[in-house]
């Protein structure tokens, strides 16, 4: 029960929380407007991943990793969006097409790079910096930072440019926007391939943490849908404070409560949900 | 200038539309009036693009638009203002009324300019402009409706779904006086009402609607005199 120890979890919790936000903003910003559970945004995490990783390591550049996979997931989201959900409106149909895409992503990945779980960290971010008797991980704080730039460079987009003006007032109302004479369809193709580099990005930073293996995105879907029920279902507020909440209190059980690591998240949302069943900021009981 | 000619609209199974032909002309304004359920808003909805008629046709001056969608008949200046308001909640009075405008392309001044004149037609909502639609109230929430759809400059006809049913007598003549100085500049309007309030303080033609068929179309004064239509109408 050292001070030492509990920042290293604090940080290590925001550094998890900023990975948790980036994925689980795309989910909610998918689902406000476009009103789209994507099953599949957990292989997107994975996918970029590996991709990030790939390039990395035979590059041993991390901005190369970071820039590709966020290139590479946004077009891939893309694509996605326009040949396989577009003209399927029908939840339903929508839920089933993302599970099969997963399905699919899911076992290519595993084919293609096996078991085992790749990790790669770039040499100048290995170590620590130390600060008295507190060690602190680099790369945690690399995570932070790029976290904040994404979230700073995310919420402008979304409040003080026409294209967030417009996403905001479709996620109000779908029809209406439309009536104004904004062409939806194309909001929808940006809106899904901007989410989905959120979650290629995320799951490339946690590779020098956690690395990679098949499964890791669909695994950290899971939190996300979590998280962004906590936050509240078509809140962009909501989804950020929940995904810093839930990172810190999960490191926190990592280090002090290691048995209730994986499930932490599920309490939490069983007890707001309780008390508030449109999650913390919610719009929509869904 | 519209001619809307024998659609026929279905939501799932029921059968709304049943081959409604109407006109508008150009500067006029449209009564369309009918009990609940008669497809009065089934039928603003088809002409803004929300349905797609089964058969018959949509034109605007002389241009086919039975299946174009929404925002092109948006950018060729129709503009539709809902009977439940569906403003945009979470944003302000001004960002509600600037979406049109940015949807248009207005240069900065330009919006400006236009801003204002809406202002000058709805003082109140220059009082609000910084608050979020979900805070007004109903009469305010419903210039705001009507404010956004007039704001464009390329407005040319105006879809109104009951503009001022539910609303106090202050708030009825506020928007009756905006809408009749609309008329005077010329604007074409369709106004959907249930109770013909409207109907008795601006001039125009009229259409009764029931069970999803035209029953009468004439102007206002050939309906006063139909008396049994007002007693099964209005009761």
């Amino acid at each position: 029960m050292s001070l030492e120890m509990f920042i290293s979890a604090l940080v290590d919790g925001v550094a998890l929380g900023f990975i948790f936000l980036m994925l689980s903003l795309g989910l909610s910003i998918i689902f406000g407007l476009m009103r789209i559970v994507n099953f599949a945004h957990g292989s997107l995490f994975t996918l970029g991943a590996y991709i990030g990783y790939e390039i990395a390591s035979r590059t041993n550049n991390i901005i190369y990793g970071i820039l590709v996979s966020l290139l590479s997931i946004g077009v891939i989201g893309a694509f996605i969006e326009k040949y396989f959900l577009k003209y399927r409106k029908d939840p339903l149909i929508q839920v089933i097409v993302t599970i099969g895409l997963m399905i699919i992503f899911d076992r290519l990945a595993w084919i293609k790079w096996g078991d085992i779980t790749y990790i790669w960290t770039p040499q100048w971010l290995e170590g620590s910096l130390r600060i008295g008797s507190i060690i602190i991980y680099s790369y945690r704080v690399f995570i932070i930072i790029v976290g904040l730039i994404v979230s700073a460079g995310t919420y402008y987009l979304f409040t003080k440019t026409r294209f967030g003006l417009f996403v905001r007032a479709g996620i109000d109302d779908r029809e209406m926007i439309q009536a104004f004479g904004s062409n939806i369809e194309r909001l929808f193709t940006i809106t899904f391939a901007i989410g989905s580099m959120l979650a290629g990005l995320a799951g490339f930073l946690l590779v020098p943490w956690q690395g990679v293996y098949p499964l890791i995105g669909t695994n950290y879907l899971l939190y996300a849908f979590a998280i962004v029920v906590i936050g509240g279902l078509g809140s962009i507020e909501g989804t950020i404070i929940a995904s810093l909440l839930i990172g810190i209190i999960q490191q926190l059980c990592a280090y002090y409560a290691p048995y209730l690591t994986e499930i932490s998240v599920f309490i939490v949302m069983f007890i707001i949900l309780y008390l508030r069943p449109q999650g913390l900021f919610g719009k929509v009981i869904a | 200038m519209l001619r809307v000619k024998n659609i026929e609209v279905h939501i799932g199974s029921l059968y709304i539309l049943q081959k409604i032909s109407l006109e508008l002309y150009e500067k006029e304004t449209l009564f369309i009036i009918g009990s609940n359920g008669a497809g009065k808003t089934t039928l603003l909805k088809t002409i803004m693009g929300f349905y797609r008629p089964f058969s018959g046709s949509i034109e605007f001056r002389g241009l086919d638009i039975t299946y174009l969608p929404p925002y092109e008949r948006s950018k060729l200046g129709i503009k539709y203002a809902p009977d439940n308001r569906r403003l945009f909640t979470s944003l302000s009075v001004e960002d509600n009324l600037m979406i049109p405008l940015l949807a248009d392309g207005l240069p900065k001044n330009k919006i400006l300019d236009r801003i204002e004149y809406i202002y000058n037609l709805f003082p109140d909502l220059k009082r609000l402009r910084k608050l979020k639609a979900s805070q007004l109230s109903g009469g305010q929430q419903q210039m705001l409706n009507i404010g956004r759809a007039i704001i464009s400059p390329n407005t040319k006809i105006l879809l109104l779904d009951e503009p001022v049913e539910g609303l106090s007598p202050l708030y009825v003549s506020k928007i009756t006086n905006a809408l009749s100085e609309l008329a005077k500049e010329g604007m074409s309007m369709i106004i959907v009402e249930t109770r013909p309030t409207l109907m008795k303080k601006l001039k125009g033609r009229c259409i009764v609607l029931n069970g999803g068929r035209v029953v009468f179309d004439g102007t206002v004064e050939d309906l006063v005199i139909k008396q049994d239509l007002i007693k099964i109408y209005f009761g």
